[in-house]
């Protein structure tokens, strides 16, 4: 156990900084090694998938064995798990695999995951507009008022007033205001992010943060 | 190698450069110790981490959905980061946080940290494999998945850190119909904004990446977020000469 986590430290340190070696060299070997990590790192990636898929279906069984609460919810995630895995199963036993007007797993897609996630998109709409209600009545600053008086400009702005565009806000101002004043605070926001990744990057590079548990 | 990734070689060593003398500089006998601007998120961690200790309930911390392989594994690094030191905070806690994310290789990450960091603390024994949990793998699956957790699973405080788009919302009005204490920041532009425009105190922009800084993990990360701060000046520096540069009637090469 104690030779086991300098190991995945050294052997994670030295695939960072072989594949960031190849981000900035043309040398073969740096430029093989860089792909074959990331040929790897997609391998295992989609091995993971199914770590994960084992892992909730876990979760769910054990709520559902020790009756937690909640546990008719469970129920209905392993049966839709075990169902979709039989379709997917049938579909490509019977050549219908990738094959949209008869594929049974894009019967699922079309006729029940999307309509759900649409339901919920459309949840979110009222969802945010409570919470922004709400934030302007907890907060009463400076940042309330232009963050108020800009969604009613970009929505007035946006928006055709019964088919009619309003003259300057429509054409000028709020156009100023998403590509210019939007855009200008975004990439500000994204530059800031950008050091941040890079400082992280840095530290998981030199192995002072170690996500994999070394 | 072309003149551009010189240029991106040179960034990231004089990062690098940066980052080890900011740690040789606090490391001195008469270093001053390093003040950071207050972020009210951090200050609130701890009353997260005392309220989860002190009521007996748990603590729940989701990583986001930021996958490794992607451009968004920075947040999901930092966000893993958090968890550690979290960890170390909360290890006299009566229930074992839970941990959810919405990408499978990083529930594997999580569950790692979540094993090393009991490992570490001496209380193996304490983890379980279902603390760090995949809840879903598309984003509003990942938010339904977490919304029962936080419901039903006695939890008293929720930190979100990581890669979160829209969807942030409908997790924390969980939290907040639950009337729990919840905090959160995501590298996703539209996730902050749907965060900015609900809730108090989001954590925004580069915000996320400080946070083992601020819960005081090690010198270095002291040292990588002072580098963060001096090369930001740096580059405002640098856009601001160049306006004016620009203004006087300078041409820049390839402009």
């Amino acid at each position: 156990m104690k030779i086991k986590a300098p190991l995945a430290t050294i052997t994670a340190l030295a695939v960072g900084i072989i594949t960031l070696g190849g981000y900035f060299t043309t040398a073969p070997t740096f430029s093989m090694l860089r792909t074959i990590f990331l040929q790897w790192a997609s391998w295992l990636a989609a091995i993971a998938l199914l770590v994960g898929i084992a892992n909730l279906l876990g979760v769910h069984f054990e709520k559902l064995t020790t009756g937690k609460k909640g546990g008719i919810y469970s129920m209905v995630l392993v049966l839709a798990l075990i169902g979709t895995f039989a379709l997917g199963t049938y579909d490509y036993i019977s050549g219908t695999w990738g094959n949209a007007s008869q594929s049974w797993l894009q019967w699922i897609f079309d006729y029940v995951q999307y309509p759900i996630e649409v339901s919920m998109f459309s949840l979110l709409a009222i969802v945010l507009v409570y919470a922004a209600i709400r934030m302007i009545r907890q907060r009463d600053n400076f940042t309330v008022i232009i963050f108020l008086l800009s969604a009613v400009l970009v929505l007035a702005g946006s928006v055709p007033f019964f088919g009619v565009s309003i003259p300057v806000l429509s054409d000028t101002l709020t156009p100023w205001l998403t590509h210019v004043l939007a855009f200008a605070g975004a990439r500000g926001i994204l530059l800031g992010m950008a050091l941040g990744a890079i400082a992280t990057g840095i530290r998981v590079l030199v192995g002072v943060d170690r996500p994999y548990g070394g | 190698m072309t003149m551009l990734q010189i240029i991106a070689l040179g960034f990231v060593l004089f990062f690098l450069g940066l980052m080890l003398l900011f740690t040789w500089l606090s490391g001195r006998k008469k270093a001053k110790p390093v003040i950071l601007r207050p972020i009210p998120v951090f200050r609130h961690i701890w009353r997260a981490i005392g309220l989860a200790v002190e009521e007996g309930t748990r603590l729940h911390f989701s990583v986001g959905r930021g996958a490794v392989d992607t451009q968004e594994s920075a947040s999901a690094f930092a966000s893993l980061s958090t968890l550690k030191r979290i960890m170390r905070i909360i290890s006299v806690s009566d229930k074992a946080p839970i941990v959810t994310s919405g990408d499978s290789t990083l529930a594997i990450l999580t569950q790692d940290t979540l094993k090393a960091s009991y490992r570490e603390m001496g209380q193996e024994a304490q983890y379980h494999p279902t603390a760090g949990r995949l809840t879903g793998l598309t984003p509003f699956a990942f938010a339904a998945g977490t919304q029962p957790i936080i419901a039903d699973e006695d939890v008293s405080a929720n930190i979100l850190i990581g890669h979160f788009g829209p969807e942030v919302a409908l997790i924390m009005e969980a939290g907040e119909r639950k009337g729990n204490l919840t905090l959160a920041g995501s590298d996703h532009l539209v996730g902050q904004s749907v965060l900015y425009a609900g809730f108090q105190e989001p954590l925004i922009g580069e915000e996320i990446y400080a946070g083992s800084a601020y819960l005081k993990a090690s010198p270095l990360h002291m040292a990588s977020l002072q580098a963060q701060d001096f090369m930001r000046w740096l580059i405002i520096f640098a856009i601001l000469g160049g306006s004016i540069l620009q203004f006087l009637g300078f041409a820049f090469p390839g402009r």
